[in-house]
């Protein structure tokens, strides 16, 4: 069985750029004479909001059209042969703790 | 007794830059929270790796490393010592990431053990398994403090609590995070702040660089304060604190660049974790090859901001040219980068920059503590002192172990605090702790010959002799060395890992010739020489960059000429 892995570390990265490129943006209108002068002039959060919303809307478009797809069956597989070949009893996924 | 000032570091954040700091929370336990729903178990968690890309996995390899550590203490050895503070990355990381994946990968993956103390139980049986594990959980508890120290002066900057109670909140903050959001989601977390620390540095050096009038503004700045010859990165007499060039020279290329770096990237527990998570063995392979691309080019967002602080942020400056430690309010190196951040950056892109500095500390430390537990409770609890407990029994204890980390690493960051220079420090503990395992890896890997008594004996043994080096150092121990041979700096830390490691080769090797080796038949997958050649092999790799070998000699060629251009 195959599906496609919704968790996608792109997404992820995608929606926080994205996030963040908004409110720098909006911020930009707001950034105070002072903070312009300290930035040497520039609009610091203008520039980096317009970046990193261009950089999110291609990482969630790359995540679009190039799915992850994971293997359910190879992926049991893989979770005996490790417990096998580590000489641990194979049990049900109870062994727990933070690793 | 190191007391920060506040008050200069004060930053003047408004509500857009909690705004940003919140949103990043909810997203880091959005991930943990969602993970949790996905991963139930330990080796779940070890596997649902298996189906991440190498790209993934390459670029959390090299971020579980950039932490408070690497952006602080990188920083402030830029501003510090400047240009040899490349060393680390060019000379100190990159060929030893390139030896982990070309040379080092296959044993780990094929071996299919979950830790690097584990590779020493199967390799060598108990013994060293024991030893590595202890100075194992040691090292993290020590490490942690570093973390947590760092964690606490951005709190102290931020809100401007005193530095004890920002040190109390902050390991509460990293205990409720590893409660909370569950390491499961560490990767997902890492690669995240890569991104972020990236969005904030990026402007930043930009910005710096824009005031100063690009790197020949730079240049002409550091000339006029009498540092010109910082913007070279050899032969590094500055960072050493060695008088000759040649010995210089060759503490930076044998201490630090084979020694240390090959001791730290390849058996780094944290680090090789990261790798053995890949979907198969030439992703694994790939990771650390892939990582060593981005980490050629992170030096210019973290070192060239620190040299940028030592000329634009007037107190530094000052400190500098006067040769002190500390300047202006208590001030020290390690605040370069904050003191820059606060002199330039406007409100919203300050609450990038204190979010991702914030993910940095508190990813660092939650890695130490968790892999302090994991130890603890698995490799040393479990094996060796109560063996038959049911699993809650252990899950229970791990819980324990996290809380007694954290209560450590405050009075191990107290510790810390008392170091100028977080690097330095830091360094000293690698030779302690990475350079003799690396020495015992190297040839047990190598030399199946050699016994398990050596595997011990030779770890113990070359952990002492990193030890008594720091300590008749003048500095690497802080206060407490004697300052019998006249080393100081990171020249220090370069000649106590050199000495970890052949005292740690001379002793295995003698204790070998006198103990009796393990079976041929039981050392299959762990010996080079025991090992199937087409494990070793890629040459049915369609393209260059799907090979693991060719990919590394592509990054080679590229820190060669980067060496080149700022020799």
């Amino acid at each position: 069985m195959k599906k496609v892995s919704l968790f996608d570390v792109r997404n992820i990265i995608g929606a926080l750029m994205v996030i963040y490129g908004v409110i720098l943006f909006l911020a930009s209108f707001a950034t105070s004479d002072a903070d312009k002068a300290k930035a040497d002039g520039i609009n610091a959060n203008l520039w980096v909001g317009l970046s990193l919303l261009a950089f999110g809307a291609l990482m969630i478009g790359w995540a679009v059209t190039r799915p992850i797809v994971v293997d359910q069956a190879q992926r049991e597989a893989d979770r005996r042969a490790v417990d096998e070949a580590a000489g641990r009893p194979v049990d049900d996924g109870g062994a727990g703790g933070v690793r | 007794m190191h007391v920060l000032a506040s008050s200069i570091l004060r930053m003047d954040a408004n509500w857009v830059d909690y705004l940003l700091i919140a949103i990043y929370f909810v997203f880091v336990l959005g991930i943990g929270l969602s993970a949790r729903a996905s991963v139930s178990s330990s080796i779940d968690f070890f596997l649902s790796g298996r189906s991440l890309p190498a790209w993934v996995t390459g670029l959390a390899f090299i971020s579980a490393n950039l932490g408070a550590v690497e952006i602080m203490g990188m920083s402030a050895n830029g501003a510090q010592f400047g240009m040899p503070t490349f060393h680390y990355y060019w000379i100190g990381a990159i060929p030893a990431m390139l030896f982990l994946g070309v040379v080092m990968m296959p044993f780990y993956y094929g071996s299919k053990v979950r830790s690097v103390p584990e590779f020493m139980l199967r390799r060598f049986g108990p013994g060293a398994h024991l030893v590595n594990s202890i100075s194992f959980a040691v090292a993290q508890v020590l490490i942690a403090g570093v973390n947590l120290y760092l964690l606490a002066t951005i709190v102290n900057a931020l809100l401007g609590w005193t530095i004890w109670i920002s040190t109390v909140v902050a390991a509460l903050i990293v205990l409720s995070y590893i409660t909370l959001g569950g390491l499961s989601a560490a990767i997902y977390n890492e690669v995240l702040q890569f991104f972020v620390i990236v969005a904030a540095l990026l402007p930043l050096t930009y910005l710096a660089l824009h005031q100063i009038g690009g790197w020949n503004g730079l240049a002409d700045a550091m000339d006029k304060a009498g540092t010109g010859a910082q913007t070279k990165s050899w032969p590094g007499t500055d960072l050493t604190a060695f008088s000759s060039s040649f010995w210089s020279v060759v503490g930076i290329v044998f201490g630090l660049g084979f020694v240390l770096s090959f001791g730290y990237w390849t058996t780094n527990f944290v680090e090789v974790q990261r790798a053995m998570a890949s979907k198969d063995m030439n992703s694994a392979r790939r990771a650390p090859i892939i990582g060593s691309f981005p980490k050629m080019f992170i030096p210019f967002i973290i070192i060239v901001p620190g040299m940028l602080a030592a000329v634009l942020v007037t107190p530094l400056a000052q400190m500098k040219a006067k040769g002190a430690d500390t300047g202006q309010d208590g001030i020290t190196y390690n605040d370069s980068l904050l003191l820059l951040m606060k002199q330039l950056l406007p409100n919203g892109l300050l609450g990038v920059a204190i979010a991702g500095l914030l993910a940095a500390f508190m990813a660092g430390m939650a890695a130490n503590i968790s892999a302090f537990n994991t130890v603890m409770s698995y490799d040393i609890w479990q094996t060796y002192i109560q063996k038959d407990k049911p699993d809650h029994w252990y899950t229970s204890f791990g819980r324990g172990a996290t809380v007694a980390a954290a209560v450590l690493a405050i009075g191990t960051s107290y510790f810390a605090s008392q170091f100028p220079n977080m690097m330095t420090y830091l360094q000293t503990l690698f030779g302690f702790f990475n350079a003799p395992l690396f020495a015992t890896f190297i040839l047990g890997m190598f030399w199946k010959r050699m016994t398990p008594t050596a595997g011990w004996t030779g770890l113990v043994a070359g952990t002492a002799a990193a030890v008594a080096v720091a300590f008749l150092s003048e500095d690497a121990f802080g206060s407490a060395s004697t300052g019998v041979l006249n080393l100081s700096g990171q020249g220090a830390s370069f000649v106590a890992a050199g000495a970890a490691f052949v005292v740690d080769i001379v002793v295995s090797v003698l204790v070998t010739s006198v103990t009796a080796p393990k079976e041929d038949s039981k050392l299959r997958g762990l010996v080079y020489s025991m090992t199937p050649k087409e494990d070793l092999l890629d040459d049915h790799a369609p393209h260059w960059w799907l090979s693991p070998t060719k990919l590394a000699g592509v990054s080679l060629g590229m820190v060669v000429i980067l060496n080149v251009i700022f020799r």
